[in-house]
């Protein structure tokens, strides 16, 4: 009897694991083996066409040392610094926005949302059009108010503030969405009883919106965190890495030298290097999410 | 009383300005992409930009099929897309069912180490992705782009796992009274339940495989097997692009996800909502 049950057992858990097939090769492979193997090849020099060659710490020693890896490191940082927080300003003032009681206000929601479901590839071409120096709409509806707009993306010096502004606009959407359900779930009484104290406005919205969204502005933070240090597609279409490699970001050159150079070894030390860097920089805002995350 | 109307009414004109403002800024980009399809190539290039082509030139688009193969572009968008979303809810959805509830041996240690990756950027995976593709010679197939979806993925196992654990367990056990087997309780009571969250997933799914750009570049390299979304850039010239085509092509390459999005509005938010519940 007990035997017979614990056959049973075992027939019980095989079957279950059929239901895993897909799922443990998938994981075993295209996963948890590639990252391996990944790490495996960061300490290789290995074009795909020649026999692969142990060199240690060759490929990081090259990171550390070449200009251009610095330079992408600047840039993806600079788009960082003007993504992150735009989109979070954005996004949350979209979603108090479309939260009001308002005749229409699904519309704009709608329009809001729609660059999420447009490929970055369409959007971006869009905007490398809009962005035109000599006939864009931008250029124009600026010389309405007589500024005489910059060649944006030919421009070392503007380029990656345009791309910051393309990828707020394609983005913001979803966040929005994040944002609103938070808005949503606040209960009208906190506010009722901030009215009875005399708390209008601005001081509503600071003493009672803010710290009761503040789990999922932090949620939001991680989010555009990493979609930030691994942007690619933005600028692999609007500039490639141009004007004088003012764009060139961490990704790019990963895909430059993965798949242009065949530089396999180096590109997975690079991808290395970014994967760390993401962790580092969540656990940095785990660690400090205790000062300013309310959780109710 | 009046006052307070007044300050409503007041109060509600701002909303509508900067709602407008707003709404503007994110509606021009395609209101400006639709005029300048339908621009001549002359037209384009004036300045003041016309904000209504006149007369439309509908035959932008009708040359755009000329000038690529946009046709045969769009079909392998299709097609691949909709295999992806097939594989990737059936793999998702197998798994999903296996760790919602029964327990059994390595489940717990299975289910981290798949939400573990989803940590990892794919930039990591893609190096040793490709060198597999090219070592079983599938360079230059859509299989690379295909085969995986079928293979599992986290985000989606996760979020049908969590839409099957809020099944009444009353009915699994009901069935299995019955004689039900465990294969025919999934079949028949957990995937009707779950239309919404497949939905959602499959949705999702889509977009992604039909928006997809790193993929079919890093893949493909005859032009006839690229998807729609790869073939948009065919027309950035490298001294001159034809605009008026190019944004025709835009039109054409977005218009199946932003139709799709706008039948399906309330399953995107949802989804979004629910891929959010993991932070």
């Amino acid at each position: 009897m007990k035997h017979r049950s614990w056959k049973k057992k075992v027939l019980d858990t095989l079957g279950l694991y059929g239901y895993l097939v897909p799922t443990i090769v998938g994981l075993t492979i295209f996963n948890a083996g590639a990252i391996i193997a990944s790490f495996v090849i960061s300490f290789y020099r290995y074009d795909v066409l020649t026999p692969a060659k142990w060199i240690g710490l060759e490929n990081y020693q090259w990171l550390m040392n070449s200009a251009l890896f610095k330079k992408s490191i600047k840039n993806t940082l600079t788009f960082a610094v003007g993504y992150i927080p735009l989109s979070l300003v954005v996004s949350l003032l979209l979603a108090v926005l479309v939260n009001q009681k308002l005749k229409g206000v699904t519309l704009f929601r709608t329009v809001f949302y729609l660059p999420v479901v447009t490929s970055m590839v369409a959007v971006s071409l869009v905007w490398t059009w809009l962005f035109n120096a000599k006939y864009g709409l931008i250029n124009y509806v600026l010389s309405w108010f007589g500024i005489t707009g910059p060649s944006w993306l030919t421009s070392s010096e503007w380029a990656m503030w345009a791309i910051v502004v393309v990828s707020v606009w394609k983005t913001a959407g979803y966040y929005m969405v994040i944002y609103l359900a938070a808005l949503q779930n606040i209960p009208p009484e906190l506010y009722e009883a901030a009215e009875i104290d005399g708390a209008v406005g601005w001081r509503k919205f600071r003493h009672i919106t803010l710290p009761l969204i503040s789990p999922t502005t932090f949620f939001i933070l991680i989010m555009t965190t990493i979609g930030a240090l691994k942007i690619f597609e933005q600028v692999y279409v609007m500039t490639d890495g141009g004007p004088a490699n003012a764009t060139v970001t961490i990704n790019l050159l990963i895909f430059r030298n993965a798949f242009l150079y065949l530089r396999m070894g180096r590109a997975a030390a690079m991808a290395y290097f970014l994967f760390a860097a993401i962790l580092v920089v969540t656990l940095i805002q785990f660690l400090g999410q205790k000062r300013w995350v309310y959780y109710g | 009383m009046a006052r307070r109307q007044i300050g409503t009414m007041g109060k509600n004109l701002i909303l509508y300005i900067v709602l407008i403002v707003l709404g503007l800024m994110f509606a021009l980009p395609f209101v400006w992409m639709l005029s300048t399809s339908l621009k001549t190539a002359v037209d384009v290039f004036m300045f003041p930009p016309k904000w209504i082509p006149d007369p439309p030139m509908w035959i932008n688009y009708r040359e755009l099929f000329r000038v690529l193969p946009f046709f045969r572009f769009f079909r392998n968008s299709a097609y691949i897309s909709v295999l992806c979303t097939f594989g990737q809810v059936a793999s998702c959805a197998l798994a999903a069912y296996a760790f919602s509830r029964p327990k059994f041996f390595g489940r717990d240690f299975l289910f981290y180490v798949l939400l573990a990756t989803m940590m990892v950027p794919g930039q990591v995976t893609i190096i040793p992705r490709f060198l597999i593709m090219r070592a079983i010679g599938w360079m230059d197939t859509h299989l690379p782009l295909i085969v995986p979806s079928f293979l599992g993925g986290a985000f989606g196992t996760f979020m049908l796992r969590q839409f099957f654990m809020g099944i009444p367990k009353e009915l699994e056990d009901a069935a299995a009274i019955d004689g039900c087997s465990r294969f025919r309780t999934f079949l028949v009571i957990y995937l009707p339940l779950s239309k919404p969250a497949i939905a959602t997933l499959a949705l999702f799914v889509f977009m992604d495989s039909w928006n997809d750009l790193l993929n079919p570049i890093i893949y493909l390299s005859t032009p006839s097997k690229m998807t729609l979304t790869v073939g948009l850039t065919f027309f950035q010239g490298e001294y001159q692009t034809d605009w008026h085509l190019l944004m025709a092509g835009a039109v054409v390459s977005i218009l199946p996800t932003v139709v799709v999005y706008l039948l399906t509005q309330k399953h995107f938010e949802s989804g979004i909502m629910m891929g959010s519940i993991k932070g």
